[in-house]
């Protein structure tokens, strides 16, 4: 395939350059490539990105990944229509039993059609919050570790913890040496228990703010501690409700614009017509875009990435910036290397907007996978 | 006058060597100077500019809203913690601030440190954040009362705190930076909208950053991280570790950068006294200090005990700055951000306001003008 008159971004920048995707793989990028006889798509008018990667999603259209692979399946042929050609599905789960056959049903789904499933992301087994939605505080360990994922951590991607259980230092460095990335989130430790879980191979902050101790100029927290934390990237989820625009901002200025990775932390309400729904054993109410419990506290995003990119146009951010911030950064906050960025060698996976950001076609592997002409 | 065996800190970096003064200037730096006169031995010491404080209150068992000769044994005895240029700084109704504000025209030129004008604080900020400032004080911005209050010739005002929102205040903001005086944004509520337009009005200063302001919360948009979000903004830091956490005033210098944040006090009458209970003027309420921390009976903080030499440690200590970068926001940042050109460095032609410390941080002695003002 030959996607031709695009404005490729990559590096910080837009390129008005050709890609050429042979055997599933970018194989040429450059001006003006000469057409052989593969399919060429037109790209004019068109921003090309790397195809999104979504590294904080729980799930969607009315159903979580850890229902089962039927619920992964459905994940995997939505996400696509949305520029999405790779996720974690990730569980905020009570305890190790439900991790554990959320981590079997992800695995039995594994090679469907679609948005391609990159691991999983542990959102919360190791959380401290007194005013947690589960309020369990289990200590990270090895064992319990290994328990939830049935001693199998080669698709683990992501397991958050909270500095200031007991051990977790320990198990931070355990955790970076099985390749998998250790995450500091659901927590109200000081800034000087971040600090030291980066020391500790920590490098990633799971959707930040939400999940935290709010902020106090009085105390020393977690949020602090992350944002004078240089070699952590940070989560963010940008609907525009998790976060407000003048702490979005704000965070991308303390953390500069190659460590802020958005996330949509959708679930089931994404795609769903607003009204009260169970979500596990607890209700929630889904109202003006916003999932909220009885006592109107939030409990998971509910906007597709490419939404969320256009409310960060909407706070003002540049496309170059937007470009940099969705389109590169989640590919890197996870040691990816093949996806998640326009760069010859890498999977050929791309998304085609319009300059508003609306997605026209999403590509994977060289082939067409999302035709916005398809839905009218 | 001449210090010797000093560690000077220049624009250039420390210089070890002779620092030669004449007529109240800085003549020499560096290299040996064979002179007579008076001599001061640093013992390896650090030699620094003098500090600057452009908010304080009061000190030593005097206030300035107790009148002229109050400021004046203020004056005299400030250089015992190193302060040689400082803003006799205080509260009130427009009476009283006009009359502590002749009173202060009155003082300056008295011998201690040099009083390089007044700060208002108020009487134009919102009643919903005034901190220890009475309600009753609190009047609209109006230019017609800061008139009153200043009389047509404001050479000797340095600094109004002032809170953007209150309507009114766009015409004194502007009115302000017309006629070279600081406008800080404090006792606020504002939005970073309105940081930004009170920055368009002429603005360049943030009263007691964190303090008199909504709290920072990442749901909603407040003053702090307006101030943050505005490279125009300069902001004063109370750095006596109970106003504000050293987390987050980390997060200040990271935020604003080692340029733009200024170390005050704010101090009141019990500053470098016994803990106790004192008069709070303002207002004619009672202060009981504990462990230095001022309280009014209902818990509000009512300025601080901290000094200016334990601003420094505190920001080398506990903040973890350099000596360098403290010396910065106690001397060089405030004597400029008021736009004083002649002090808050040592270089040839500068006023030859000096402080003296021993490697440990120790003030020995203050020197105003190339005469010792103080010494241990």
């Amino acid at each position: 395939m030959l996607i031709q008159n695009g404005s490729v971004f990559y590096d910080g920048g837009f390129h008005q350059e050709d890609i050429r995707i042979r055997n599933g793989v970018m194989e040429e990028i450059g001006p003006c490539l000469t057409a052989g006889d593969e399919e060429v798509v037109d790209a004019s008018g068109c921003l090309v990105f790397a195809g999104f990667l979504d590294t904080h999603i729980h799930g969607c259209n009315g159903s979580e990944c850890n229902e089962g692979p039927e619920a992964v399946r459905k994940a995997c042929a939505l996400l696509p229509n949305y520029g999405v050609t790779g996720f974690i599905p990730t569980f905020s789960l009570p305890d190790a039993e439900t991790v554990r056959r959320a981590v079997q049903g992800v695995r039995a789904a594994k090679g469907c059609p679609g948005a391609e499933v990159l691991g999983m992301h542990l959102d919360s087994p190791f959380r401290y919050r007194t005013i947690a939605y589960y309020n369990i505080k289990v200590p990270p360990t090895r064992e319990y570790t290994l328990e939830m994922t049935d001693h199998d951590l080669s698709d683990i991607r992501i397991i958050s913890c909270a500095p200031e259980l007991p051990g977790s230092m320990e198990w931070f460095r355990w955790i970076t040496d099985q390749g998998v990335v250790g995450e500091v989130g659901h927590t109200e430790c000081t800034a000087d228990q971040v600090k030291e879980a980066a020391d500790n191979g920590a490098t990633l902050l799971n959707h930040f703010y939400n999940g935290f101790a709010p902020m106090d100029h009085h105390v020393s927290g977690a949020l602090a501690g992350g944002l004078l934390e240089d070699r952590m990237y940070a989560q963010l989820t940008c609907d525009g409700i998790h976060v407000a625009e003048a702490f979005v901002k704000l965070t991308v200025r303390a953390k500069g614009i190659h460590r802020v990775v958005p996330v949509t932390d959708c679930s089931q309400f994404l795609g769903m017509p607003e009204g009260r729904y169970m979500r596990r054993d607890k209700e929630v109410i889904f109202k003006d875009g916003a999932a909220r419990d009885p006592n109107g506290k939030l409990v998971t995003g509910a906007h597709p990435f490419d939404e969320n990119m256009r409310t960060l146009r909407s706070m003002g951010f540049s496309l170059e910036e937007i470009g940099t911030m969705c389109g590169e950064n989640p590919a890197k906050s996870i040691g990816e290397t093949h996806r998640g960025k326009v760069e010859r060698g890498r999977k050929g996976d791309l998304v085609l907007m319009t300059s508003d950001l609306f997605v026209q076609k999403t590509i994977m592997d060289g082939k067409v996978v999302y035709d916005r002409e398809w839905d009218k | 006058m001449r210090i010797v065996n000093g560690r000077i800190l220049t624009p250039r970096g420390f210089v070890e060597g002779d620092l030669f003064m004449e007529n109240g200037r800085i003549a020499q730096i560096g290299g040996q100077t064979e002179t007579e006169g008076p001599c001061l031995d640093a013992q390896g010491g650090y030699v620094l500019p003098g500090f600057v404080d452009v908010h304080v209150h009061g000190a030593y068992g005097y206030a300035t809203l107790m009148g002229r000769e109050a400021i004046e044994a203020l004056t005299a005895r400030m250089p015992s913690q190193g302060v040689t240029s400082y803003l006799p700084t205080f509260a009130g109704t427009p009476e009283e601030h006009r009359r502590i504000l002749q009173d202060t025209r009155e003082a300056m030129g008295c011998p201690g440190a040099r009083i390089a004008g007044a700060h208002l604080e108020g009487p134009f900020v919102n009643p919903e954040r005034n901190g220890a400032i009475t309600v009753e004080s609190i009047r609209p911005p109006r230019l017609d009362t800061l008139i009153e209050m200043c009389g047509p010739d404001l050479r000797d005002v340095k600094m109004m705190t002032i809170a953007p929102e209150m309507e009114g205040a766009q015409a004194v903001v502007e009115y302000l930076a017309d006629h070279g005086v600081v406008a800080a944004i404090g006792h606020t509520t504002a939005d970073s909208a309105t940081v930004k337009a009170a920055a368009d009005w002429g603005a360049t200063q943030a009263s007691h950053l964190y303090n008199g302001m909504p709290p920072m919360n990442h749901r909603a948009d407040t003053t702090p991280v307006g101030c943050f979000l505005d490279d125009r903004i300069h902001g004063q830091i109370i750095c006596d570790g109970i106003h504000v956490n050293p987390a987050m005033i980390r997060l200040a210098v990271k935020f604003m950068g080692v340029g733009r944040i200024i170390g005050i006090t704010d101090a009141m009458q019990a500053a470098g006294m016994p803990d106790g209970e004192y008069d709070f003027l303002e207002g004619d309420r009672k202060v009981t200090v504990v462990d230095g921390i001022c309280r009014l009976p209902d818990g509000t903080l009512a300025s601080s005990t901290l000094t200016m030499d334990q601003a420094f440690r505190n920001f080398v200590n506990v903040i973890g700055l350099t000596v360098e970068e403290a010396s910065r926001m106690l001397s060089y940042n405030p004597a400029r951000s008021i736009g004083l050109m002649d002090r808050g460095e040592i270089d040839v032609g500068q006023l030859a306001d000096v402080v003296v410390l021993t490697p440990q941080l120790i003030l020995t002695h203050a020197l105003v003008g190339g005469q010792v003002a103080w010494k241990r």
